[in-house]
């Protein structure tokens, strides 16, 4: 609960940052842009579920790769 | 882009923390698992590794020396390329910093605090180290000049304390297993901490120039300090320990546990903390200040104003990312070497080759 509580307010102070930005169109649109992902895992989180995440994305990409040369070096 | 500027000196320990400060602690686990009993020659070849990357940044620092890493691949290569190299390695910087958090988080919920929530120490350091990236360049040039130096004599009072329990025959046999640990070593090292270089390449240029003075030689100098410290830390767990190095994640911490002299200076490992804490501190306030600098200079923005919501995405990420702690043993040693050499490495060796063609076009 008390976990709860410290990341709405951090919900509401990330608003109140995201405020002082006024005027400035191009730094709000790439605010919200990053709170996108931002938002993403903050639901990953809170429900426990266990969502794709960055660390999958290269696993993916580089993956093989690593393992061929992990798998290489830990040859005797 | 920011703008304040600093000194050399304040450049170069800024350097220095940010590759010593979390590497301090994190390195030898890992470095011992894949090297044995060579890890420390494993570590000098990875700092010589780290002497290359360090070349390759300095030579494009020279050629555009008032531009930080994302103007000098725009100013090479055009916008559309920047926005392929620099938003995967802003997406590889997030990992990293938040692998750090997890690091940090991890020692302190397995070894000393058990029954703290992990979110804790996640949230608490990056509320410090953001409202410290914040505050600037300048800020942090001054203030972690005497945090290294708290940090540097933590370190040299872990080391020395325990000179009872050194046995140098624990150093032997030198590479049972032939040179492939020693190479596998210089693999984990290549990923962290020597890639990081990279990513300072985004703040080098805010150094107050001084003609017929170079910032050059206080880097090369600063890792070569760097190297020495972080071998010297594995010798001593070497020596300190024996075969039971290999199973610690943290050998430095069992180190400290065993320091005892007089019956009056005993179990200090909670100075290990205090040094843990520091480092982690400021590297994830350079590498947050880093983020932002990478951001807004790539959507030619106004700097700071993303370290909030950047702090939050990699306190996310760190709580998100990994399950549980062999999780992100994995990643660290095994994944993050081959993100950093693919999103990192291969993108700055074409821009520095790119830029020396055109400046000698140019000639």
């Amino acid at each position: 609960m008390i976990e709860k509580l410290i990341i709405g307010s951090l919900v509401v102070l990330l608003y109140f940052d995201y405020q002082t930005l006024k005027q400035d169109n191009k730094s709000k649109k790439i605010y919200l842009m990053i709170s996108i992902p931002a938002g993403y895992m903050l639901y990953a989180y809170l429900s426990g579920r266990n969502l794709p995440n960055l660390d999958e994305g290269f696993q993916i990409i580089v993956g093989p790769i690593a393992e061929a040369i992990t798998s290489w070096l830990q040859l005797k | 882009m920011h703008t304040g500027k600093i000194s050399y000196w304040q450049m170069a320990v800024l350097f220095q923390v940010y590759m010593t400060g979390s590497a301090l602690i994190n390195i030898q686990g890992p470095m011992l698992a894949a090297a044995q009993n060579s890890a420390w020659i494993a570590m000098l070849l990875a700092n010589l590794v780290g002497f290359v990357i360090l070349y390759l940044v300095l030579t494009l620092h020279n050629e555009y020396p008032d531009q930080c890493y994302v103007n000098q691949v725009r100013l090479t290569l055009g916008n559309v390329m920047t926005y392929l190299i620099i938003i995967p390695l802003f997406l590889v910087m997030l990992y990293i910093t938040a692998n750090i958090v997890y690091g940090m988080g991890q020692y302190f919920t397995t070894s000393m605090m058990r029954e703290t929530p992990l979110f804790i120490f996640h949230l608490l350091i990056l509320i410090t180290s953001s409202l410290t990236a914040k505050a600037g360049i300048e800020v942090m040039g001054r203030m972690f000049h005497l945090l290294m130096y708290i940090l540097l004599f933590i370190f040299i009072i872990m080391l020395i304390l325990p000179y009872n329990t050194y046995e140098i025959t624990n150093l032997l046999p030198l590479a049972p297993q032939g040179f492939k640990p020693i190479l596998h070593g210089v693999y984990v090292g290549f990923g962290f901490p020597y890639m990081d270089i990279l990513f300072f390449a985004m703040i080098i240029y805010l150094v107050k120039q001084k003609p017929g003075q170079s910032i050059n030689k206080w880097l090369y100098l600063g890792l070569l300090i760097n190297g020495i410290v972080l071998t010297l830390t594995i010798l001593c767990s070497l020596m300190g320990l024996g075969p039971l190095v290999f199973l610690k994640k943290f050998p430095l911490h069992v180190l400290a546990q065993l320091i005892s002299i007089g019956e009056i200076i005993e179990r200090i490992e909670a100075i290990f903390g205090i040094a843990l804490i520091l480092g982690t501190y400021m590297k994830i306030s350079l590498l947050l200040f880093i983020l932002d600098q990478a951001l807004s200079t790539l959507f030619k923005v106004k700097a700071s104003h993303f370290i909030y919501i950047i702090s939050a995405v990699v306190l996310l990420l760190s709580l998100t990312m990994y399950k549980n702690e062999i999780e992100l043993g994995e990643s660290g040693s095994f994944l993050q070497t081959s993100v950093t050499f693919f999103f990192g490495f291969l993108p700055l060796l074409l821009v520095v080759i790119i830029a020396k063609v055109k400046s000698k076009k140019t000639a």
